[in-house]
């Protein structure tokens, strides 16, 4: 571990970081807490009105009417419509990934990695709880959380399992895939009080093969047409653009633009020696200068024949 | 006995080795069934009997003391609570008597700090 300004950690970016000035300025702020509604426990309006007579302030967040900036509230996690599963806290990029895979109800889906199971409660909230979802975890510790939170939000649509997500069997195919993978985390780095970032890891070579093998298993699991979305929580192009890219030249596997009102940019045509397939500027990077939540990429791909 | 929604193509995943099925709904405590609390929330409101509710004090002392002596107008076995037209969980009613079910650790301290009182009461 070891603390550094976000002008110095992130100076490698610099080029790539759109008004690099203000994004640094920006990670002096605190995360928001951004709450989302659950609609397969109580109605948004309901769990709003609750909240707003609990004096807690809520700011409409995205453009689907179930996220809202909590804006004089640190602990979720203590309200009574926490626990009863009326809400859940989760970060709005978080969201975005799940919106950008656009499940229908009925459909079979993957979630590849999924704890916590913040977007698996979300997909099975999009699916009305119809139609399966294969939630998969290789951490028994991180499949306690996962279940608690699903039950927590009475998702009942779920089957949980625990393979290597590289290992598992490509015996069954899916409309859709979620593989939001393991990453350096640095779209999660905020200042802490003495002025610099805290983090311990950088993206290595180790992520970068994991995260490869992860998006190859995570395609080939998906039916003739279906659609993956790829996320991580991380600036490197290194995780994003090229695992999509690796993709891409591997794979019958097409970019597709993701069709949501917000501010973000677009991946990257370039980075270092490394030219990137002209459609892969269809894939997100959102950084917090642009929306105030955790820095984060995403690629919608669709599977050809 | 777990709750999980009705899909043909749980055939086609049959074969995953897996580590649990949607939400649990019924626990044999004895022999009675016992409904539990995530199931009653997502499924209570279409109860019309045994249903208890609780203004905030009242609720906030059973989960606290995890027993409340009252008398309600109700059968004994397992009920639902419910506070301010809210399904909170299962509880056991024995006459003058309602015994907290709800999962350990679904409240903190702090929850109730969060609440006004003319909100939940």
């Amino acid at each position: 571990m070891s603390n550094l300004t976000p002008e110095v950690y992130f100076a490698p970016f610099s080029q790539i970081i759109p008004d690099f000035a203000a994004f640094c300025s920006k990670l002096a702020d605190p995360l928001p807490v951004h709450l989302r509604m659950n609609t397969l426990k109580a109605p948004v309006r309901e769990t709003c009105f609750r909240l707003e007579q609990q004096n807690i302030l809520l700011m409409k967040e995205d453009p689907f009417n179930l996220v809202y900036r909590a804006e004089n509230m640190s602990q979720p996690g203590h309200l009574l419509e926490f626990s009863l599963g009326h809400l859940h806290s989760q970060a709005l990029s978080s969201v975005l990934a799940a919106f950008a895979l656009g499940p229908e109800p009925g459909e079979a889906v993957l979630d590849l990695c999924a704890a916590p199971g913040s977007k698996t409660s979300l997909l099975a909230q999009l699916m009305q709880n119809k139609g399966i979802i294969v939630a998969n975890d290789r951490n028994p510790d991180r499949l306690i959380p996962l279940r608690a939170n699903l039950k927590r939000l009475g998702v009942t649509n779920t089957v949980i399992t625990r393979y290597p997500g590289q290992n598992f069997p490509r015996r069954c195919f899916f409309d859709r895939v979620l593989v939001d993978v393991p990453c350096s985390a640095e779209g999660t780095l905020r200042v802490g009080p003495n002025g610099t970032l805290r983090h311990s890891t950088r993206s290595s070579q180790k992520l970068t093969r994991l995260q490869r093998d992860l998006v190859l298993v995570a395609f080939d699991l998906l039916k003739v047409g279906g659609t993956l979305v790829y996320s991580t929580c991380t600036y490197s192009p290194g995780e994003n653009e090229s695992v999509v890219q690796f993709l891409l030249k591997t794979r019958p596997a097409k970019i597709q633009p993701i069709r949501m009102e917000l501010p973000h940019s677009p991946g990257l045509q370039k980075w270092k020696e490394t030219s990137y397939d002209p459609s892969i500027a269809h894939c997100w990077r959102i950084y917090p200068q642009q929306i105030d939540t955790v820095g984060f990429f995403m690629a919608r791909v669709v599977k050809g024949s | 006995m777990w709750l999980l929604t009705r899909d043909d193509r749980l055939a086609d995943v049959a074969f995953l080795q897996v580590e649990s099925v949607g939400l649990p709904l019924l626990r044999w405590v004895g022999t009675h069934l016992k409904p539990t609390s995530v199931a009653l929330q997502l499924l209570g409101a279409h109860a019309n009997k045994n249903i208890v509710n609780l203004p905030s004090d009242q609720l906030r002392a059973l989960v606290e003391k995890k027993e409340i002596e009252s008398d309600f107008a109700s059968t004994p076995g397992y009920v639902i609570v419910a506070s301010n037209s809210v399904i909170i969980g299962c509880a056991l009613y024995l006459p003058g008597r309602l015994i907290c079910q709800f999962p350990r650790h679904m409240f903190s301290s702090q929850t109730w700090d969060y609440l006004l009182h003319e909100v939940y009461s």
